[in-house]
């Protein structure tokens, strides 16, 4: 049985011709780009290139672009290095953990930070947003897309009211959910600093980029060599740099995600059909990024099904990938504020760019399934 | 480095007519766990070990074996006094101690027809050695180091003396089927049971979906360490599912656990008989759970046809932590992937079942065919 892989907000299979550039920055480009000599040289060439092209697709300049070892890395570099001692941070209480714990951290050391709540599909509260905001504020962090439901935020309206409210605050918007998916601009969209991670996309893992609009502002988290502008030592990862420079010339034309949305509604309106319980967790239809469907099945344990559905080899996950070993309900669906039963049985299909009608027939015929015998042996539970 | 390894076995010495039985079974389990490197002989109520290369490793796996009580690299020499108290000095410049060390000699003769007897060795063999090494002092009530000399054919000089397991070979207690899942306790009680020489067949009670792919290999790494203890059999994966299933679907939730357990009873009787098990070994200990209260233990008991050994009846909790720490188990069992029954544990299960209670649900279930068709598909790990 051929598997049907719906977990692309986890991760993406790396493009075959990523996977090239990166052998051959291993092997035959194997240079460091520091080393004065022409294999060093052509490995900084190559990581030159890799760098305008991540520049070139959110529309930034080549350095305003600090490579690192992922999103993990990048919110923490924005974060950390972007922030002041004492004074004041918002942020939302869905965010990835490595927004989150760093912000924790900074509340140890005696930071005020203030977690927004969202509502029931996930976006956080404006007039909230507005009242926490002071003059003091020195720092905002709010994901573009929110990677276990896929709700977009208002960005643009985010940014409008701290500016007004909050002259002085920096801000950073995790974009690891966005890129590739919808469009990303920051000429238009005015961020101080802005994350993105390659394997999300079809390159490899453990490589990613931060966005800083003013380099001059980051204090680097790593001490050392003082490679990419100081912002970020240790030898350049070049095979995973390359690799991403590659994966964005591959990243899809705009039509290609929204018939990628088509797809996943008429995903969903076939599983509706045969399963009418089926309850849709986060934005409403047309809203969400077109990657990300959050499906609960009231009652039914998401673990149980997720696992009930890598039997019939259909990959999901339940919550985030990253949670799903703690025993407990998603604190990004707790936030969503739904009853117990709804958020226990939530499930996210999250879509590859190349997911196609035929794939939908297969899936959803397995999915059915799946649920269809839950269904019968947990009738009563 | 040694010549060999002297072993020396307990309890088993004291087995009459068995004893050449125990014997065979021990050096049967010594080859099993060595992987049959090295050469193994015997003479009179000792073994002796040769190893080919790591002597650490050998003795590291020789603490394993049960039914050996000391373990000590030792020196074979000729029955001459010059080479004895040679061997002796080599082996304590081998050793690192401190400026001032008190020692005394101790001599087994069991050869009589050597010229000094046991007093005289000692005598003569200390005076060299307190030649020999000035920093030494005797000190005949407790010492720091003991030169042990053993005059047989051979005469053997020792210093080291590493303690064995103890307990009996497996192999001698006869055959018991050991339900194995992966938490902390049942592991323990496999290894208990080892140790009082039971050829242990561990059972595994595997309910995907109900329960995560990764607690099943969380099950063969526990297993792995067992056989570091001696287990000889494989793994018997018992695809519980199918009986699972029923009993969501036709029990009431608050006995589900106990009939889950009475049912895997069940399971074991039908494995006893087709394998010629005498036992069932159980990790339970009074009181530690629900299904764990006499009247509980009383309605699985009931069942068993041959006796159900829970070697941990009787200590606390944090008493089997230390042991599976001991063993090696401890590290696998806490990871975070439940084992059989966690996912759809009632709130409020029945602590004191009636088992007339329990026998009226029973009726209505038709479960026989399930239980033998899943033993016979078992799929040996």
């Amino acid at each position: 049985m051929e598997g049907i892989y719906l977990d692309a907000a986890a991760t993406t299979p790396v493009k075959p011709e990523v996977a090239e550039a990166v052998k051959k920055m291993m092997t035959a480009e194997f240079g460091n780009p520091s080393s004065l000599h022409g294999l060093g040289v052509k490995a900084e060439k190559e990581v030159k290139k890799a760098r305008t092209r991540v520049a070139k697709s959110i529309k930034a300049r080549e350095n305003q672009i600090i490579f690192a070892s992922g999103g993990t890395e990048a919110n923490n570099l924005a974060l950390s290095g972007l922030n002041k001692p004492g004074g004041h941070s918002v942020t939302a209480q869905i965010e990835h953990p490595s927004v989150l714990e760093v912000f924790r951290e900074l509340e140890r050391q005696g930071q005020e930070v203030d977690y927004l709540g969202v509502d029931s599909c996930g976006y956080i509260n404006l007039t909230e947003l507005e009242k926490k905001l002071t003059l003091d504020t020195r720092l905002i962090s709010i994901a573009m897309v929110n990677n276990e439901i896929g709700t977009i935020q208002k960005l643009e309206e985010i940014i409008k009211i701290t500016r007004e409210k909050a002259p002085q605050a920096l801000i950073h918007t995790d974009a690891v959910q966005a890129w590739g998916r919808i469009p990303l601009d920051v000429q238009k969209l005015r961020v101080d600093a802005l994350t993105l991670s390659a394997h999300k996309m079809g390159g490899p893992k453990g490589v990613g980029a931060l966005f800083i609009r003013r380099p001059e502002l980051l204090k680097p988290l790593l001490q050392g060599g003082g490679q990419e502008d100081g912002l970020r030592s240790g030898t350049e990862n070049t095979p995973g740099i390359v690799g991403m420079g590659i994966a964005v010339t591959l990243l899809p034309p705009r039509g290609k995600m929204s018939s990628l949305e088509k797809v996943k509604e008429s995903f969903y309106k076939e599983l509706k059909k045969q399963l009418p319980k089926l309850k849709r967790v986060g934005p409403e239809e047309g809203e969400g990024v077109p990657h990300i469907l959050n499906l609960s099945f009231p009652g039914f344990p998401a673990q149980v099904l997720v696992q009930a559905l890598s039997e019939e080899g259909v990959f999901v996950s339940a919550g985030s990938a990253c949670s799903t070993r703690k025993e407990e309900v998603s604190y990004v669906l707790k936030a969503l504020g739904l009853q117990e039963k709804v958020l226990r049985g939530a499930v996210r299909f999250s879509f590859p760019e190349d997911f196609s009608d035929e794939g939908i027939q297969e899936a959803s015929r397995r999915v059915i399934n799946v649920f269809k015998r839950m269904e019968k042996v947990m009738g009563n539970v | 480095m040694s010549d060999l390894i002297l072993l020396r076995y307990g309890e088993l010495g004291l087995k009459g007519h068995n004893r050449s039985f125990f014997i065979k079974k021990l050096k049967e389990n010594i080859r099993r766990i060595l992987d049959g490197k090295g050469q193994l002989t015997s003479a009179h109520g000792r073994l002796f070990f040769h190893p080919d290369g790591n002597e650490r490793e050998a003795v590291e796996k020789l603490q394993r074996v049960f039914g050996l009580v000391g373990i000590s690299p030792a020196r074979e020499v000729h029955l001459d006094m010059e080479e004895i108290a040679a061997a002796a000095e080599n082996l304590i410049s081998g050793m690192n101690m401190g400026t001032q060390t008190t020692f005394k000699v101790e001599t087994r003769r069991s050869n009589k027809s050597f010229y000094l007897n046991s007093m005289e060795i000692n005598r003569d063999l200390g005076a060299k050695l307190l030649k020999t090494f000035p920093h030494l002092k005797v000190d005949v009530h407790k010492p720091k180091l003991k030169v042990r000399v053993e005059i047989r054919s051979k005469a053997f000089v020792y210093i080291d003396d590493k303690p064995g397991p103890g307990g009996l070979p497996v192999g001698t207690g006869g055959r018991g089927i050991l339900m194995l899942s992966g938490g902390i306790d049942s592991p323990v009680a496999g290894w208990m049971m080892l140790k009082r020489g039971i050829d242990v067949l561990p059972m595994h009670f595997s309910s995907h979906p109900y329960t995560n792919e990764r607690s099943l290999e969380k099950v063969k790494e526990l297993v792995k360490i067992l056989q570091k203890w001696g287990l000889k059999r494989p793994l018997y994966n018992v695809n519980f599912t199918p009986i699972q299933e029923e009993l969501i679907r036709e029990a009431p939730g608050d006995y589900l656990t106990i009939l889950m357990r009475r049912m895997m009873i069940r399971l074991a009787n039908i494995q006893a008989k087709k394998s010629g098990e005498k036992s069932i070994i159980t990790g339970e200990s009074l009181g530690q759970v629900a299904s764990q209260t006499i009247e509980s233990l009383h309605s699985t008991g009931v069942l068993a046809e041959s006796p159900i050994l829970r070697p941990l009846i009787g200590l606390d909790k944090q008493e089997i932590i230390n042991r599976a720490q001991e063993i090696g188990t401890y590290d696998i069992s806490i990871q975070p992937f439940e084992d059989c029954c966690q996912v759809f544990v009632p709130t409020h299960p029945v602590t004191r079942p009636e088992l007339t209670d329990i026998e009226k649900i029973e009726e209505k279930l038709d479960l026989d065919q399930k239980l033998l068709e899943a033993i016979e598909n078992a799929e040996k790990i």
